[in-house]
């Protein structure tokens, strides 16, 4: 199991932070490019779901995968996103994306006054305590993918 | 409690204070001060009021004159009373009509009451109940944003507080 | 106010409750010093309170674990219930609203931001405890809702109890950024 890398968007769609620990295949294309791609497709994702659910849904879509790997998603009811890629063999982890956004963005980035908060985050310590975070996740594994 | 007040411990909060003071824990106060006074630090009065009937510059007299005397007892027994943290200075000096009674708070601001002296039924315990809830409510007065520390009290609640202690002598 | 670092839960840091009034007094009496009328400083009230506002909610959000209200009503009771008792230790009660539901008020029986405020007659225009609706009005934009937020009474002009006013406006919707297809 591992982590491949992870997206942070606001509620207008800017990417506020990306990080990435085990990607071996980059998209080929600037990454101001790869996070609108990414953001659009989410949004067109969100808005189809909900669209079409037979049943009226409260956390809209929460993961989809492929044959390779798996995109986890998470959004508040303010509007941030944050999107995490892993490996096929992790399950749920809402729960994780949810203590990123409470532990981790709430305490470094919205409780910090000298941190704007719909332009990318510069605060080193945020992502400093956000790559510890994410390696000592259980099924993080560098070895592995 | 009073001490408690003074010193500012923030784990006893003053709603409390106020609540203990509200169920009554000590009988009602016999209303019987004719003059009520505070005195800043560097003696000048922040407050001073009296009952309507009488002269009222005889008792900013009686006030002034007092001042003097609460410098000396400050003086006079200052170490001691810094070590029991006693703020009431008990009677200042009586005179043919009335009794002067003086409090000073751990910032040098004073509280002085006149008495009449005919009013045998104020025991001291009870003047220094009365200092007390003077300076409760002095201190509620100096935590209003708007009261700039040294003007002139105009306070309501502090005035309802004064009021409630005088009643007119006939 | 602030909650501990990234290990705890839902614990709060305690602070002294007059500290915090005090805190808060000496702001407002510092704007009414910087402005010169009333209205300016209700205005600046409202501009910090909708700053603090726009912050507040996701740490909100982060403590409270409440998803998103399905309409004006549960958010109503979210505010007063949950928000309130969080940041403030009252919960005020919810009443008057209006028939077509996008309209309420919350009584404050005891706001704890006027202990030992006693307005003067020279700021009788001045709302004191603007910031809450600025706060209000922040935290309910991030999700979604367009509100308008004012005081009716307050306990400083004399009237029994303190009531805030709030209005449903509009809700926002999101809209694909700019640039894309």
């Amino acid at each position: 199991m591992t982590v491949h890398n992870l997206y942070i968007f606001d509620r207008n769609g800017a990417c506020l932070h990306y990080s990435e620990w085990n990607r071996k295949k980059q998209a080929g294309i600037s990454k101001e490019e790869e996070y609108k791609l990414m953001y659009g497709m989410l949004f067109s994702i969100r808005s189809f779901i909900s669209k079409m659910s037979p049943v009226d849904m409260k956390d809209g879509f929460l993961s989809f995968q492929t044959s390779k790997y798996k995109l986890h998603y998470y959004e508040t009811p303010t509007g941030l996103k944050v999107v995490m890629n892993t490996d096929l063999g992790v399950g749920n982890i809402r729960d994780v994306l949810h203590q990123i956004y409470s532990y981790i963005y709430v305490e470094y980035v919205v409780k910090n006054p000298l941190c704007s908060m719909n332009e990318t985050i510069q605060s080193e310590l945020f992502r400093n305590k956000l790559d510890s975070f994410v390696r000592g996740l259980p099924f993080f594994s560098a070895r592995a993918g | 409690m009073e001490s408690r007040r003074v010193h500012w411990l923030p784990e006893i909060t003053r709603a409390e204070v106020r609540a203990k003071e509200e169920k009554g824990e000590r009988p009602p106060l016999s209303k019987m001060a004719v003059c009520i006074a505070v005195i800043a630090k560097e003696n000048y009065p922040l407050y001073i009021k009296s009952v309507p009937t009488e002269n009222e510059l005889k008792f900013h007299y009686t006030v002034h004159t007092s001042l003097d005397v609460v410098d000396e007892k400050i003086s006079a027994m200052g170490k001691a009373l810094v070590d029991q943290r006693e703020l009431y200075l008990g009677l200042l000096y009586p005179t043919e009509d009335y009794k002067v009674y003086g409090y000073v708070t751990n910032s040098k601001v004073k509280f002085v009451m006149v008495v009449d002296s005919s009013n045998t039924a104020l025991r001291d315990n009870e003047i220094r109940s009365m200092f007390r809830k003077l300076h409760n409510s002095y201190t509620d007065v100096m935590c209003n944003p708007f009261y700039n520390p040294g003007d002139q009290i105009q306070s309501r609640a502090f005035d309802n507080i004064v009021t409630s202690m005088m009643v007119q002598v006939c | 106010m602030a909650r501990q670092g990234s290990r705890g839960g839902a614990e709060s840091k305690k602070m002294s409750s007059e500290l915090f009034t005090l805190t808060y007094g000496a702001l407002v009496t510092q704007l009414c010093k910087d402005y010169e009328n009333d209205e300016d400083v209700n205005k600046q009230l409202d501009k910090m309170g909708y700053n603090i506002g726009v912050r507040l909610v996701e740490d909100f959000l982060a403590r409270s674990n409440v998803g998103r209200c399905h309409d004006f009503r549960e958010t109503a009771d979210v505010i007063a219930k949950v928000a309130f008792k969080m940041y403030l230790g009252i919960t005020p009660s919810i009443t008057n609203w209006s028939p077509a539901g996008d309209e309420f008020s919350l009584i404050l029986e005891n706001n704890p931001l006027v202990d030992f405020v006693e307005l003067p007659d020279s700021h009788s225009s001045l709302i004191y405890s603007n910031l809450l609706c600025g706060v209000l009005r922040g935290a309910l934009e991030m999700v979604q809702m367009a509100v308008d937020v004012k005081f009716v009474q307050d306990t400083l002009k004399g009237d029994g109890v303190t009531e805030i006013r709030m209005k449903f406006i509009r809700r926002i919707e999101d809209n694909l950024p700019v640039g894309e297809e």
